[in-house]
């Protein structure tokens, strides 16, 4: 069994816990060790754009800690992926920031030497465990499942620093959800922003950004849309009902961590998955899960 | 029109995220790339750029618009110069808080202050207090008002367990305190 260390990030630890549970749940199934990073902290996000070294120092931190543990960290969650790679990136290449950061870090006692591979969930996934695993791990095929791939920005961007997956047209969720059983959606806006980071400074333009992905799905007739990001999940599920009185629209579409789906096609119950912690109500979608072919 | 200052070049290109502004040839994959621009014209990173260049300082960082860059690295993305767009607005916006701070600029965005007080609960609890720093946001910015319109969703986040109440601190907190420190030492 292999074994990871896993940061969790406030957004997941804190009101994500839909992504929290049902990331631990599948990775039990697929037989894989998560040890959370001891006393992690908060990376930073994208609350702290007007100081990009105490990003990059805060975010080292997080990585020195599964440095220290010895496992490759797995990362769920977009933003703080980035962070915890741009940060790696400053200070293996030694620029000026990632100097500043260094120092940061000696002051306050701690070592990191860019070394232990920072991963994100959507990369071990694919890479490490593999479609074949997955695939030998699916007892009730998401048949019949329409299902729109949402990947959102950061963990494809800057592909020079994310760097597992095409950056203008990623196809790992794609494999993945094909591989579950589900019927995939041929999705353009797979990698157009949610617009999230903007949403307590210009609310109007989040909104807009988030509308014009529900609106891809539900016109192509999703029955949900599956991301990776807690970020993502706030607008497209959380934000929903207040798009919808903003844009005077209705989409009333699920939206699901990758994980949740993942459990429901290994057989996880409902609340193994948390399905019940989705606000845009999740459990329909199990109605629409064929159940020819399953077990 | 204020006055062209030729330093100002220079003066983005010391911070961290600014250096590659020069290699920029114009292209326009930016803004052309750019979600926000999309939505709003007046937001436009090759015209801040070249303002930039050309010492355009009090234009750019008087610019409301500076705010509504949404950090999804589509600009960065699209570059061929390796500008690092998205980090260079950062830049900006940090220049623009400044004179702010001096009393120069008026940030109607309320963005910034929310990342002030962000950053404030990460340096006193080592996370971010979510739920308490947006509560307050809401109530700063947008009064009961915004309260009220935001209450059928935080009553079924709270009755779904995923509000927490209290500040959850880590326990080496003298450690980011001394990270913070360091960093904004080295600050102008």
């Amino acid at each position: 069994m292999k074994t990871y260390s896993f940061y969790p990030g406030c957004f997941v630890e804190g009101s994500e816990v839909e992504y929290a549970k049902s990331c631990e749940k599948v990775f039990h199934e697929l037989g894989i060790g998560i040890k959370e990073l001891e006393d992690w902290n908060c990376c930073g996000a994208l609350e702290l754009t007007t100081n990009k070294a105490l990003v990059i120092a805060l975010s080292a931190r997080n990585a020195s800690i599964a440095e220290r543990m010895g496992y490759e960290c797995i990362v769920p969650c977009n933003i703080c992926y980035n962070n915890l790679r741009k940060a790696e990136h400053e200070i293996k290449n030694k620029t000026k920031v990632g100097e500043i950061a260094i120092k940061a870090l000696k002051e306050a006692g701690i070592n990191y030497e860019a070394k232990i591979p920072i991963r994100h969930l959507l990369d071990v996934l694919i890479n490490d465990v593999g479609i074949e695993e997955i695939k030998a791990h699916v007892k009730k095929p998401l048949s019949g499942l329409k299902v729109a791939p949402y990947y959102g920005c950061l963990v494809v961007r800057p592909s020079k620093i994310c760097a597992f997956e095409n950056p203008v047209n990623p196809t790992s969720m794609d494999n993945i959800l094909e591989t579950l059983g589900a019927e995939v959606i041929n999705f353009e806006h797979k990698v157009k922003c949610c617009g999230g980071s903007t949403l307590m400074g210009d609310r109007d333009t989040s909104f807009e950004l988030s509308a014009e992905i529900l609106e891809e799905a539900v016109r192509k007739g999703a029955d949900c849309i599956a991301v990776v990001c807690p970020m993502c999940h706030t607008m497209l599920d959380g934000q929903q009902a207040m798009i919808e009185s903003q844009m005077g629209k209705k989409f009333g579409i699920p939206v699901l961590y990758l994980t949740q789906l993942m459990g429901v096609a290994m057989g996880l119950s409902s609340s193994d998955v948390a399905l019940d912690k989705n606000i845009v109500p999740a459990e329909n979608i199990l109605n629409k899960i064929s159940k020819e072919g399953g077990v | 029109m204020g006055e062209l200052d030729p330093g100002f070049k220079y003066e983005v290109m010391r911070e961290p995220g600014g250096e590659q502004l020069k290699m920029c040839f114009s292209c326009t994959g930016c803004t052309v790339s750019c979600p926000v621009s999309e939505i709003e014209p007046m937001y436009n990173p090759r015209r801040y750029i070249h303002q930039t260049l050309v010492g355009m300082r009090d234009e750019v960082l008087g610019d409301e618009h500076l705010w509504r860059c949404v950090q999804c690295h589509s600009c960065y993305e699209y570059c061929p110069q390796d500008v690092k767009v998205t980090e260079l607005i950062s830049v900006l916006r940090s220049l623009s808080e400044r004179e702010a701070k001096k009393g120069r600029v008026r940030i109607k965005n309320p963005l910034y202050l929310f990342e002030n007080a962000f950053a404030e609960s990460v340096r006193r609890h080592g996370r971010v207090h979510e739920s308490m720093v947006i509560a307050k946001h809401i109530w700063k910015t947008k009064g009961l008002k915004g309260l009220m319109e935001f209450m059928p969703l935080g009553k079924a986040m709270f009755f779904k367990g995923k509000i927490s109440l209290f500040a959850k601190s880590i326990s080496k907190r003298d450690q980011v305190q001394k990270i913070f420190e360091i960093v904004r030492e080295g600050e102008h």
